[in-house]
């Protein structure tokens, strides 16, 4: 979970004030090119690409955005890495040559002999495989992304090339999201060492197909075929990629032709689905990003559980889901999406104002009461908001909605940053997703309230079941596990399930572009169309 | 004693005492084709915002079935993403339009004018100090104190009444005190001073009704400003909070969807170019009309 992913899909109203009128208006009376694309992928094998914002950190331990990591997967190489082009997540070795499941806590691998490090950093050895994967599990690092070496007791050298993971205990998510995941990129001690032992966005090497030629922050990161790579040649020279916060921006410039690759806007995917512009293509892919209504029962008003149900119970889901994507997503039943270990079928709570009614009655509160709903500043946001303003006030509840814009509205429920949290009542989020539940329930926890668990949601069982179900190995049982997470999720009322994120790809047909199966692109696998 | 305004007062009247001048004024207004066109357009938002609540239709009702329908008998200018009526949510919105700019404008020209009154006929210390505030205040860009205020209030429709009076009420003051520092030393002011009269009945009793003329034709001008002000604060979502239809939020949606329809986009902007032009060319035709010179010369 990133928290800037939510941009992806967001517009930022001041970034339009400059440009967007203007390009509002031409596309209004049909100004905007609307003939053949002239993409750029035609000029100098060069490949243009939007990315939702810019790069923050490219650090493996302490990356912060979803487009870090995007940025990532094509200048390092992690272990292992997604397939693309497939319906269902599978794993392929990468840096790793081969890998061996010697039983449940034992994984002995073999690194790529040929695996080079730009900047005369040699070649890559066990011996970083072991630096790069303790490094992160090190308490003293204090990387965020300590749980994804959670089980870790350590690697063994055995040799130049191979050598042995050894965990303390069973741990599901290894090969799912940890290895192939940013977590498992290898990086030489030296270069990390070199660079104070920790950098931000100056990489002191890559590893990967591309490494960074120019950044100018705000307009431009331009990758270039990184010479160390000795693997199979990336197809295009460069890469440029444009951070453009709004996909509605993005789409008036892919369809300008200055883009060969968007992801658009979740609301836009019905009409790209119907027909998209001529010479493009367009995919829709089942996104594993959730977004929820959360409820803060920590906040006085809410603290009572009955008020807090009587809202799970006013919310129409499938009407906040349609007005917010005009059709392009369906309701959710969850935390974890379709197609993975602990997607539930239903939720516990489907709308019934009689007993939302009842409910309030028996608060005390039978005659609704005034609330509060944060929200961060995007068209969807403000649709759903307003639908979920209006099933309130079908039972009383006046609801107020507050807009913020995104740092704001990102510090509202993080208790280290004030007392701002006390009066944050209802809020509508999304948290970005990789391909195991263990990544959706690790942000719920008792450990994790008040830094991204702002509903204060605070439950012994749910944080046992989070631990213990990283441990287990038995598919069946580990979907019991989930299941019964989301169920206390629920019961607790202080989530309302709205979705699971679609993605709209919209492409060039003179690109074949890679991607995973939530749509995630692979940059540097991304090929010239044939013919 | 207040010689010009009663001199000007006699020659406001014909010899029955009917009001002569004043019409005579209204009649070269109406007849400037611009300041007809002004007027027009005003009094045309204005039985807009009056009308408001009379289409039989719920500016805030939910519809998404109905959403992003083009202009019929039932939906005039069509419906927007929630499947709202355009037309009844600019009519709405013209209500809070109309309120907000006339009332915020009405509120700066009092606290200026009074300033500004205070800062001319004042001690020169006075006038140094109220010069110093009204050259703070307008230096502050409208964008970043908008942000400041609704970061300390909330969004509000106060948020942007204030907004507008700290933007407005400096200009109103240093244009008061200008005009007021001109007349001080009239000879009916000395003439008044010399018969006891205290500041506060020169000030507000014989300076005030000379200078207010061309000060309320700035005001009038500035309407559309402020039309503009409360449209921008609430496109950037700092204004009247969600589902209060204002022309600002109606052009933000419209703006957000409009790749899936072009009508909010037009519903929620020709409005706001309607009441800027007529409050613009009233006020031209106002200045000409009014201002001796540019009377004269015509």
């Amino acid at each position: 979970m990133t928290k800037t992913d939510t941009m992806a899909h967001g517009m930022n109203r001041r970034a339009f004030l400059g440009r967007g009128a203007t390009l509002g208006a031409l596309a209004g009376f049909g100004a905007l090119p609307s003939g053949v694309l002239a993409q750029t992928s035609a000029e100098n094998g060069i490949l243009t690409a939007r990315i939702y914002a810019d790069i923050s950190n490219l650090d493996p331990a302490f990356w912060t955005s979803a487009v870090d990591a995007l940025v990532m997967r094509s200048i390092y190489a992690p272990a292992l890495e997604h397939e693309t082009g497939t319906e269902e997540f599978r794993t392929r070795p990468h840096a790793f040559e081969s890998y061996e499941v010697l039983d449940d806590t034992r994984i002995a691998f073999n690194i790529r002999p040929d695996m080079g490090y730009s900047d005369g950093y040699g070649t890559m050895t066990a011996k970083d495989a072991k630096f790069s994967f303790e490094r992160i599990a090190d308490p003293e690092l204090d990387s965020p992304y300590i749980d994804d070496w959670a089980a870790l007791d350590h690697v063994e050298v055995t040799g130049e090339l191979s050598g042995i993971i050894h965990l303390k205990k069973p741990f599901a998510p290894l090969f799912t999201t940890t290895l192939p995941g940013i977590s498992g990129v290898i990086l030489p001690q030296a270069a990390i060492e070199a660079a104070g032992g920790r950098f931000s966005t100056q990489p002191p090497c890559f590893s990967g197909p591309y490494r960074i030629r120019e950044w100018t922050p705000k307009t431009r990161l331009t990758l270039e075929r990184n010479p160390a790579w000795t693997l199979d040649a990336p197809e295009f020279d460069e890469i440029h990629l444009v951070p453009i916060e709004d996909p509605k921006t993005a789409e008036l410039g892919f369809e300008a032709g200055d883009l060969d690759f968007t992801e658009t806007g979740v609301s836009s995917i019905m009409r790209y689905k119907d027909g998209a512009p001529q010479g493009a293509d367009f995919k829709r892919f089942e996104g594993l990003n959730y977004y929820w209504l959360g409820i803060n029962e920590d906040n006085w008003q809410l603290e009572d559980q009955r008020l807090r149900r009587a809202i799970q119970l006013a919310v129409d889901r499938q009407a906040v889901v349609d007005a917010a994507y005009l059709g392009g997503a369906t309701p959710a039943a969850g935390i974890v999406a379709p197609g993975l270990p602990g997607a539930r079928d239903v939720n516990l709570y489907e709308r019934d104002l009689d007993q939302a009614r009842t409910l309030l009655e028996e608060a005390g509160h039978g005659g609704g009461f005034p609330i509060t709903i944060s929200i961060q500043q995007t068209a969807e946001n403000l649709a759903a908001a307003q639908v979920i303003q209006a099933n309130l006030a079908e039972i009383g509840i006046q609801v107020q909605i507050n807009q913020y814009e995104s740092g704001t509205f990102w510090s509202l429920g993080v208790r280290s940053e004030g007392e701002q949290w006390r009066d944050l009542q209802l809020f509508l989020m999304r948290f970005s997703m990789q391909p195991d539940p263990s990544w959706a329930t690790m942000w719920f926890t008792p450990e994790q309230v008040g830094i991204w668990n702002w509903q204060g949601f605070d439950n012994a069982e749910f944080g046992k079941l989070h631990v213990d179900a990283q441990s287990e190995l038995d598919s069946a049982r580990r979907d019991e596990m989930y299941v019964r997470m989301q169920d206390l999720m629920e019961e607790s009322g202080d989530f309302v399930f709205l979705n699971f994120t679609p993605v709209g790809a919209l492409y060039s047909q003179d690109i074949v572009p890679a991607l995973r199966p939530d749509g995630e692109p692979v940059y540097y696998e991304f090929t010239r169309a044939k013919g | 004693m207040t010689l010009p305004a009663d001199a000007e007062t006699a020659s406001r009247t014909d010899a029955g005492g009917r009001p002569r001048r004043r019409a005579s004024s209204f009649a070269r207004l109406v007849s400037d084709p611009l300041g007809a066109l002004g007027l027009g357009l005003i009094v045309l938002t204005v039985i807009g915002a009056l009308l408001a609540g009379v289409t039989g239709q719920d500016a805030t009702a939910l519809n998404p079935i109905d959403r992003f329908q083009g202009p019929s008998a039932a939906h005039w200018l069509g419906t927007d993403n929630l499947g709202r009526d355009l037309f009844t949510r600019v009519l709405a919105g013209a209500r809070i339009a109309l309120t907000l700019s006339i009332g915020a404008t009405a509120l700066a020209l009092v606290i200026g004018v009074i300033a500004g009154l205070i800062a001319g006929y004042g001690p020169r210390w006075l006038d140094n100090l109220l010069l110093l505030v009204f050259d703070a205040m307008k230096s502050v860009p409208t964008v970043m104190l908008a942000l400041v205020l609704v970061t300390m209030t909330g969004p509000s429709l106060y948020a942007v009444l204030l907004v507008v009076v700290i933007v407005n009420a400096p200009a109103y003051g240093r244009m008061a005190r200008t005009q007021t520092l001109a007349i001080r030393s009239s000879e009916f002011i000395e003439a008044e001073r010399s018969l006891g009269a205290k500041g506060g009945r020169i000030m507000f009793r014989h300076v005030l009704p000379n200078i207010i003329g061309p000060i309320l034709i700035v005001a009038a001008m500035d309407i559309p400003v402020v039309v503009g002000i409360e449209a921008g604060m609430s496109f950037l979502g700092l204004g009247v909070r969600p589902p209060t239809p204002s022309w600002g939020s109606i052009l933000y949606d419209g703006f957000s969807y409009l790749r899936e329809s072009p009508w909010p986009v037009i519903a929620g902007g020709l409005p706001i170019i309607v009441t800027t032009l007529g409050f613009t060319f009233l006020g031209e035709a106002l200045r000409d009309t009014f201002d001796p010179k540019i009377a004269g010369r015509k």
